[in-house]
């Protein structure tokens, strides 16, 4: 078996075994006692690949962190769509077929299965459809101290509803962060509008919208 | 029960398409094939998708998939590995009796992946291949070496192949790497891992097809006659591998081969990421019965030859469009049993560059 080169256990590899075994090696002190093969990393001339062996008793365990990089084509409509978002724009495409507004935009519509006939410029106002006050991020044992609110909002002009069942035919939106608000006021149908970061700052991202904002018609 | 192709849609191969995302370029696709096919997507009940998450650097990558090609709705399910698995499962969706047209897709943006062959690296045993950092070229560089050794073929012949394939891609709209070059040229090019040059490797390419099974007899002339899978020795550690063979080839055809009483296979269409590819798996398909090398060398695997192998240009011709090569080779088959010219065929596909594994199918017209 390779040599051990003693050293600190590595704080990124106790982040992936389940909470037990981490509550029992460190109980033991058995985070002392891993090392890492220094001779195995050290072989390993990689730009974006990293590799480390870990050795605990007879165990040895191989830690890869392995970078899988992408560069993910936007396509025709969602680069107009994130040009659009540059220029503090919300664009959409129209199908006169269904009637409906697809935003964020496709260059079809998947239900009449056609090509779309128009864009459109939405101001982004709209309602809050659903919503949830988030604590918890996708890192491991992270607790926010105050709640994250990610919700769904519908566009004003976008929504075709059946009322007598109210049930929702269909609807064009964004899933977004809301701010500006106390989290206790959040609710389903608030009026919401966007609130765009400066146009310095702007990059082509769903991101320049900074997030939305509940607004009074009145103030508009 | 007989299944149909009812009709075939594909976007050219290009090295890339800057304008489409492969939701743009699946929809163009499928919309060829419901048009080929004359129906709509309202007479279609289900969606197999071929995909890797790996490839599309997306995870549960069949959450994308229906939308595009006419799916909502609809059943569908996502078949990892060449899109040939994925063709298969169409089929055998088909036999259950509980479906009547189904419609197979695939597309590749390999553009998008930044560093593939790292990726490609993550699928090596983590402990014995993956810290020595071989590139897949080389992985496939030690097959291509073995073949030579054993099968009398020499390095030349590699480019043989390549050039053959090259020139058949002239006459294919859909090719993207056609060339009227010579074995010269391609003995010419870079040596990537010995034996193999630049030149023997199929570029990858981006590409999107879409092809409707059915049960409806009226709705297809080119009929599927038969199927086979099979895997090898699947280590990833390769160390049961036989090197320089592709035995998944044989068996996938044997079982093919057992379904149907058809003889006479007019030409051979094989997903070949490398030019040895096409020999080993040509070779383990058992519809050659002289020397591989020396009908090669003879002209027989030509266009016009006895037994024409890749005659749209495989993917050294047409571009390698990742786990999409296998419903490209079926295209390309399809297309050319429907030039009248020729009445049947095998596809064989393997699982990736260098999957030991992989998939064959028997297509007819008029038998």
């Amino acid at each position: 078996m390779t040599r051990v080169t003693p050293s600190r256990f590595s704080p990124n590899y106790l982040k992936q075994l389940p909470e037990d075994l981490v509550k029992y090696i460190q109980r033991h002190g058995l985070d002392k006692e891993f090392g890492r093969l220094d001779s195995w990393a050290s072989s390993i001339e990689k730009r974006h690949t990293e590799m480390e062996g870990w050795q605990v008793d007879n165990l040895v365990l191989s830690y890869w962190h392995i970078a899988c990089m992408y560069r993910h084509s936007a396509g025709m409509a969602f680069s107009r769509f994130l040009e659009g978002l540059k220029n503090g724009k919300i664009l959409g495409t129209g199908c006169e077929s269904c009637g409906r507004v697809l935003i964020p935009p496709r260059t079809f519509c998947e239900w009449c299965f056609r090509d779309v006939d128009k864009w459109i410029e939405h101001p982004g106002t709209g309602i809050i459809s659903t919503y949830s006050l988030s604590y918890i991020g996708t890192d491991p044992k992270v607790r926010f101290e105050r709640p994250l609110i990610i919700a769904v909002v519908w566009f004003d002009g976008t929504v075709k509803k059946v009322n007598s069942s109210r049930t929702v035919l269909y609807a064009a939106g964004l899933l977004h962060k809301v701010q500006g608000v106390d989290p206790e006021k959040v609710h389903v149908g608030m009026r919401v509008k966007p609130v765009w970061r400066k146009p310095e700052e702007r990059v082509g991202s769903i991101l320049d919208i900074g997030y939305f904002a509940p607004f009074e018609d009145d103030a508009l | 029960m007989d299944i149909w192709i009812a009709g075939v849609g594909e976007i050219p191969c290009r090295s890339r398409y800057d304008d489409m995302d492969f939701r743009e370029m699946l929809y163009r696709a499928a919309v060829k094939a419901y048009f080929d096919a004359g129906i709509t997507p309202a007479d279609v009940d289900g969606i197999v998708s071929s995909g890797m998450d790996f490839y599309e650097g997306m995870s549960i990558t069949d959450s994308y998939t229906p939308d595009q090609v006419g799916g909502r709705l609809k059943f569908n399910t996502l078949v990892s590995n060449d899109a040939l698995n994925a063709f298969i499962h169409g089929c055998m969706l088909l036999r259950t009796g509980q479906f009547r047209t189904i419609l197979v897709t695939a597309y590749a943006k390999a553009s998008d992946i930044l560093n593939y062959p790292e990726i490609v690296l993550n699928s090596f045993d983590p402990h014995l291949i993956r810290p020595l950092t071989p590139h897949f070229y080389t992985i496939a560089a030690l097959d291509a070496q073995a073949y030579l050794a054993n099968s009398g073929c020499e390095a030349s012949d590699l480019s043989l192949v390549a050039v053959k394939n090259k020139r058949n891609a002239l006459k294919n709209p859909s090719a993207a790497f056609a060339e009227d070059t010579s074995v010269e040229g391609v003995e010419g090019t870079e040596v990537i891992s010995e034996p193999l040059r630049r030149g023997h490797v199929a570029a990858p390419c981006e590409y999107a097809a879409a092809i409707l099974l059915t049960t409806e007899r009226s709705l297809g002339e080119v009929r599927v006659e038969a199927f086979g899978f099979a895997a090898g020795s699947y280590s990833p550690d390769f160390s049961l591998k036989v090197w320089g063979q592709s035995r998944w080839a044989r068996a996938a055809a044997n079982m093919a081969f057992k379904q149907t009483r058809l003889r006479r296979i007019d030409f051979v269409e094989i997903s070949e990421p490398f030019a040895h590819s096409e020999l080993t798996v040509l070779e383990a398909l058992g519809v050659v019965r002289e020397s591989i090398c020396k009908s090669l060398r003879d002209g027989d695997f030509n266009i016009d030859g006895h037994l024409p192998v890749n005659p749209s240009g495989g993917c050294i011709g047409m571009g390698y469009p990742l786990n999409a090569a296998g419903l490209q080779r079926l295209a390309q088959s399809i297309n050319l049993l429907r030039t009248g010219k020729w009445s049947s065929c095998i596809v064989a596909s393997p699982d990736g560059e260098v999957v030991d594994g992989g998939a064959a199918v028997v297509l007819s017209v008029g038998v």
